[in-house]
């Protein structure tokens, strides 16, 4: 089943010198997939990402996620959609600090108006299987950064999202809790046919993703099958 | 909901020190324009009060043309359609007659002009009587006088002592009075060994008699020596310098004027029938021969007065608040700033902005009602000590406020609508710098702020 589904993306900042990041990217990502979007700095990751996730629009081109086409979305319905279709792992954890680890993962399935048993019960269940079931009433303050990414990747799949967008997920993170992050985030995509895309610089990333995404200068250079 | 609620009173902590801060600067605000307000007020209503008791009642009857002329000429006789309306109305709570008219009084020496007041002593009630500082309340039988305290000290009828009180090394107060003192002792100095806790001035009559002349009903002369049962210091400072006191009959008999009385002072139940008890009172009495004035007619200098200070009072609160203020709009600058990448992840997570901006204001709005409540909180107990024990001004004070006119000492006023409006303001600003937040998250680009 294809969950994303683009065609033709462009994506021009404008400025006073316009920036022109994404320059014509066509993509289709099935559900089940762990792709890795790399290239240099600067060559449109985050751009791309950021339209895929429905959180910028493109200059030009679709994006159909889920057989919606996000340009048909209002603001506020665009939202909505977010909420119901996509989870996001951000580089900086970006977690609710006031919130604790569990409820930072409730939170998410709050706003869908999950039941009270369906939330604790889920969220138990995700911080377990990112392995921090042990710090369900800790705040992010008091969390290490890879245990805050957990919580991330707990939160992102709080809400049953179609896929898992995450941009430079382990930037911020030593290699143990990079390895320790990715392979949970293997676990959940072979276990449970989550569809994670995320952008990286780091190489022993790029080795762990099944499909391997190459932009450059705001277009796709080479697309291969890593398996 | 909930969850927002929680999130809302949690950040209010993430920054214990601001937020402390600036529910001080509310509690400090409040706490200050409440004391403010309720002293202006209390003075107000006291002086009100006071000239109403004392003067001119709720609403004051007189015959015609005698507010102006002032002669006794035009003073009224006793008149059955006035008294059997006020005796059925339901708002007037009492009627009092009084004769006054302008004279000289003098103790041989000395002499001075004087206001003459005759009065029914019993009806008057509490009103004089408790006002006396030194000898005691006159009679609707004897005709001894009550003069005014400044009046009878220009008349020498009465000296001041100096009233020590003294701690002894066993900490128990005692009194010394000392007679025509004129040392200059202050408060902590020692006396005979002991420490002045206390000093006050207290009149002791030296004289009782006083000779009053005047001009009675048409023409006659009037001229004789009373007894002085008593000095008293009204909270009307004008008054004490000139009022002399007595019953209506011997009033009537030293003008000449049998039966005769000048003013009706009409009391209501309640101040707020004043408008229609006025309208009812003239609708049923023959203007021909009557004045009937409500008190805000005859004092219109007090209610100007009072009108003029309560403006600068407002103006005075108004910059208070407009300082705190632009403290809470700080805060709430500095919050929505500091937060601006928390906002757009919760907004990128899912969240609708409308829910973000009601986050947001209910934690303004608990920084908002914590300082309101908590000001007032610590006001309550503070007006009501004051309320209770009322400041009397010392001095210089005194004697400032005194040639003011008004009485030298500050009441407050317990009025709820202090307490209300104070909030109500704190709220409203609350609400305006809270426009920042939600044109903010209304506006903010969740991209940009992601960055950020
Ligand atoms: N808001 C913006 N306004 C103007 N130009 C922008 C904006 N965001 C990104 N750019 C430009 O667009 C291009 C692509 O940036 P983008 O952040 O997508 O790159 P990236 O591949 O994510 O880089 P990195 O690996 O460093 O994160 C860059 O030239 C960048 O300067
Ligand atoms: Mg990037």
């Amino acid at each position: 089943m294809i969950v994303i589904d683009v065609k033709n993306i462009h994506k021009t900042y404008q400025g006073v010198v316009p920036v022109h990041a994404v320059r014509g990217i066509d993509l289709t990502v099935k559900e089940g997939e762990f792709a890795a979007i790399v290239g240099p700095s600067g060559s449109g990751k985050t751009t791309f990402l950021n339209i895929l996730g429905g959180l910028d629009t493109p200059t030009e081109g679709d994006i159909v996620v889920n057989n919606t086409n996000l340009s048909s979305l209002k603001a506020s319905q665009l939202i909505d959609f977010r909420l119901h279709n996509i989870g996001f792992v951000f580089q900086a954890y970006n977690l609710i600090p006031v919130l604790t680890a569990q409820e930072n993962v409730e939170f998410i399935m709050q706003l869908q108006g999950k039941s009270k048993q369906e939330r604790s019960k889920r969220s138990v269940e995700l911080l377990n299987a990112v392995g921090l079931s042990d710090k369900l009433n800790v705040r992010p303050g008091k969390l290490s950064g890879g245990q805050q990414q957990r919580v991330a990747v707990a939160r992102a799949l709080a809400s049953k999202p179609k896929f898992i967008l995450a941009d430079e997920p382990t930037a911020n993170l030593d290699s143990d809790s990079t390895s320790n992050l990715l392979s949970i985030m293997e676990r959940l995509n072979k276990e449970e046919n989550i569809t994670f895309i995320f952008s990286t610089h780091d190489q022993r990333v790029v080795n762990k993703a099944h499909r391997v995404i190459t932009i450059d200068d705001g277009k796709i250079v080479s697309d291969i099958n890593n398996l | 909901m909930n969850k927002l609620l929680t999130i809302a009173w949690r950040n209010l902590w993430r920054n214990k020190k601001r937020t402390l801060l600036t529910v001080s600067s509310i509690v400090f605000a409040i706490l200050f324009a409440v004391i403010m307000r309720s002293q202006s007020l209390g003075m107000y209503e006291n002086a009100i009060k006071n000239i109403i008791n004392i003067e001119t009642g709720h609403i004051q009857s007189m015959g015609k043309g005698f507010n102006e002329s002032q002669s006794i000429d035009d003073a009224f006789f006793y008149v059955t359609a006035l008294f059997s309306f006020l005796e059925n109305n339901k708002a007037i709570e009492k009627s009092i007659s009084r004769l006054s008219a302008f004279g000289m009084s003098s103790t041989g020496n000395y002499t001075k002009e004087t206001f003459i007041m005759g009065m029914e002593v019993a009806k008057e009630g509490n009103t004089f009587a408790r006002n006396i500082t030194v000898g005691e309340m006159i009679t609707d039988s004897s005709n001894s006088v009550l003069i005014g305290e400044v009046l009878a000290h220009y008349l020498k009828i009465i000296e001041y002592d100096t009233e020590l009180e003294l701690r002894l090394p066993n900490d128990s107060i005692i009194k010394k009075r000392i007679q025509n003192d004129t040392s200059n002792f202050t408060i902590g100095q020692t006396y005979e060994d002991k420490t002045i806790v206390f000093i006050a001035k207290k009149p002791r009559m030296v004289k009782d008699s006083i000779i009053i002349i005047g001009a009675g009903y048409q023409g006659a002369s009037a001229a004789a020596i009373y007894h002085v049962a008593g000095i008293m210091k009204l909270p009307l400072p004008d008054m004490n310098k000139r009022i002399v006191v007595m019953n209506i009959k011997t009033c009537q008999d030293f003008l000449h004027a049998p039966g005769i009385i000048s003013t009706v002072n009409i009391y209501l139940n309640d101040d707020s029938k004043l408008e229609q008890a006025t309208a009812d009172l003239k609708a049923s009495v023959d203007m021909q021969k009557f004045d009937i004035y409500k008190w805000k007619t005859l004092k219109e200098e007090l209610v100007q007065q009072i009108d003029s200070d309560n403006k600068s009072g407002l103006i005075f609160m108004f910059l208070l608040y407009l300082i705190i203020g632009f403290g809470i709009l700080g805060t709430i600058i500095m919050m929505t700033h500091e937060r601006k990448k928390e906002f757009a992840v919760m907004v990128a997570l899912g969240l609708k902005k409308h829910l973000l901006i009601f986050t947001v204001t209910i934690e303004n709005l608990f920084i908002a009602l914590l300082g309101s409540l908590g000001g007032i909180l610590i006001s309550i107990p503070i007006i009501f000590y004051f309320y209770l024990n009322p400041i009397r001004m010392e001095e210089e004070m005194a004697k400032s406020i005194e040639n003011m006119g008004w009485e030298a000492v500050i009441p407050f006023s317990t009025d709820v609508s202090i307490f209300v409006s104070q909030t109500i303001i704190v709220l409203i600003l609350f609400a305006v710098a809270s426009l920042y937040p939600l044109f903010k998250i209304k506006n903010f680009n969740v991209i940009a702020s992601l960055r950020g």
